[in-house]
């Protein structure tokens, strides 16, 4: 085949493939070629204004494909007890044996749960707060993760991927292992009276002394959504007593004050978790632990 | 101040005959909406919420919006002070009840 041939037979082809009839010449097959080529480009800058995913190479054989990825949620549950390989942002990975049947994202704990069903309870913020849809807003603050299993709803473990690593949730905590949560709490500040002390260790802390004394949040904390306040304290001088509760003041031992309470007189010397019902408050105010004529160790505060 | 639970360990300022008095600062200076939007688990005793936890005494914690409460409880003292300055306006100035 002579080469003139050959180039009317690739013409012809090119021609077939741009739908262009008849005799065109060169430079109006390159013209179309050119406004083929912006037409792709044009097509692929909508396709990520939309949220959808862009391949690796921007042709037309990948078009179809990046297409499909606009509609659509921006977001994945994934079950199981091992995180999953090759996760995309807000890939939210829940630690369950229990296979996800369905799954919720509310305030309120949805009536009728199935087994396995998981239910996200969501507040006014979040550490792991994600935009659900490509396109358009709809942002969601989950709190925790849990899970019908067996009749009974559990806490279970999530993990959101973000920023090319796995993030855990947040779950309420205020202090836990030296972490004073300052972002929520604003630091944890004592106030003390007769000797009594609060040493802020790098795993706990440690409270002693004959006197009286609170160890209290700089900031007020939002209530809302919790239904108990716990601490984890372990005792070894069992003095007169402990208290955890809610004050609406930060600076003060003074009763007039508190909101709520729970407090152990002449505690055992052992670990305790002390538990204090919070349904019925739905604001924010100073978390508060104090202690008269006791000894021991805060390891954790936090709420659920 | 004496407070009077029932057997929901619900707070009152009266006792109907079959409650059980207690004696507790952390009323003190309350209005009686306040006491008795509480409830008090005395030392020893456990009370059990509608979920299934259960709470060991002594524990005190509102039963109904603590914010409601706590409205009633600002209207009280505001009502108070109005009446102290009305007292002391009296003593100052000669006026009459």
């Amino acid at each position: 085949m002579s080469v003139n041939t050959k180039m009317t037979a690739i013409a012809d082809k090119v021609r077939t493939l741009l739908g262009v009839s008849g005799k065109m010449g060169l430079d109006a097959m390159a013209a179309n070629l050119q406004t083929a080529c912006t037409e792709v480009s044009n097509a692929y800058t909508a396709i990520s204004e939309k949220g959808g995913t862009l391949p690796g190479s921007l042709n037309i054989v990948n078009l179809p494909t990046a297409i499909d990825s606009i509609s659509g949620l921006n977001f994945e549950v994934v079950g199981g007890t091992s995180a999953p390989a090759n996760p995309v942002a807000n890939t939210i990975w829940v630690n369950t044996s229990t296979a996800i049947t369905s799954y919720y994202f509310s305030s309120t704990q949805p009536e009728n749960m199935a087994n396995g069903a998981v239910w996200f309870p969501t507040r006014d913020n979040s550490s792991v707060a994600f935009n659900a849809l490509k396109e358009n807003c709809i942002q969601v603050y989950p709190s925790k993760a849990t899970q019908m299993v067996n009749g009974e709803l559990v806490d279970v473990e999530a993990k959101t991927y973000l920023n090319g690593a796995w993030a855990d949730w947040y779950r309420g905590e205020l202090y836990d292992n030296g972490n004073q949560y300052e972002s929520i709490t604003g630091g944890w500040t004592a106030y003390t009276q007769n000797g009594t002390t609060y040493t802020l260790g790098a795993n706990s802390i440690q409270f002693s002394g004959g006197g009286s004394g609170t160890i209290y949040t700089n900031q007020m904390v939002d209530m809302s959504g919790y239904t108990t306040l716990y601490a984890e304290v372990t005792v070894t001088n069992t003095g007169e007593n402990v208290t955890l509760g809610l004050s609406s003041r930060n600076n003060t031992i003074n009763a007039d004050y508190r909101v709520v309470e729970k407090s152990i007189t002449k505690p055992s010397t052992q670990k305790h978790t002390i538990a204090v019902d919070i349904s019925n408050i739905n604001e924010s105010h100073y978390v508060h632990f104090n202690c008269w004529k006791s000894g021991g160790t805060i390891h954790k505060i936090w709420r659920e | 101040m004496k407070i009077y639970i029932d057997i929901e360990f619900k707070c009152h300022t009266t006792d109907d005959g079959t409650m059980t008095a207690v004696e507790h600062p952390f009323f003190d200076g309350k209005c009686d909406a306040y006491v008795e939007g509480y409830r008090f688990i005395p030392a020893g005793e456990s009370w059990t919420r509608s979920d299934g936890e259960v709470f060991q005494g002594e524990m005190i914690a509102p039963w109904k919006p603590y914010a409601e409460l706590d409205a009633a409880q600002r209207e009280y003292e505001r009502a108070r002070l109005a009446d102290a300055e009305k007292a002391l306006a009296i003593l100052l100035g000669g006026d009459t009840l």
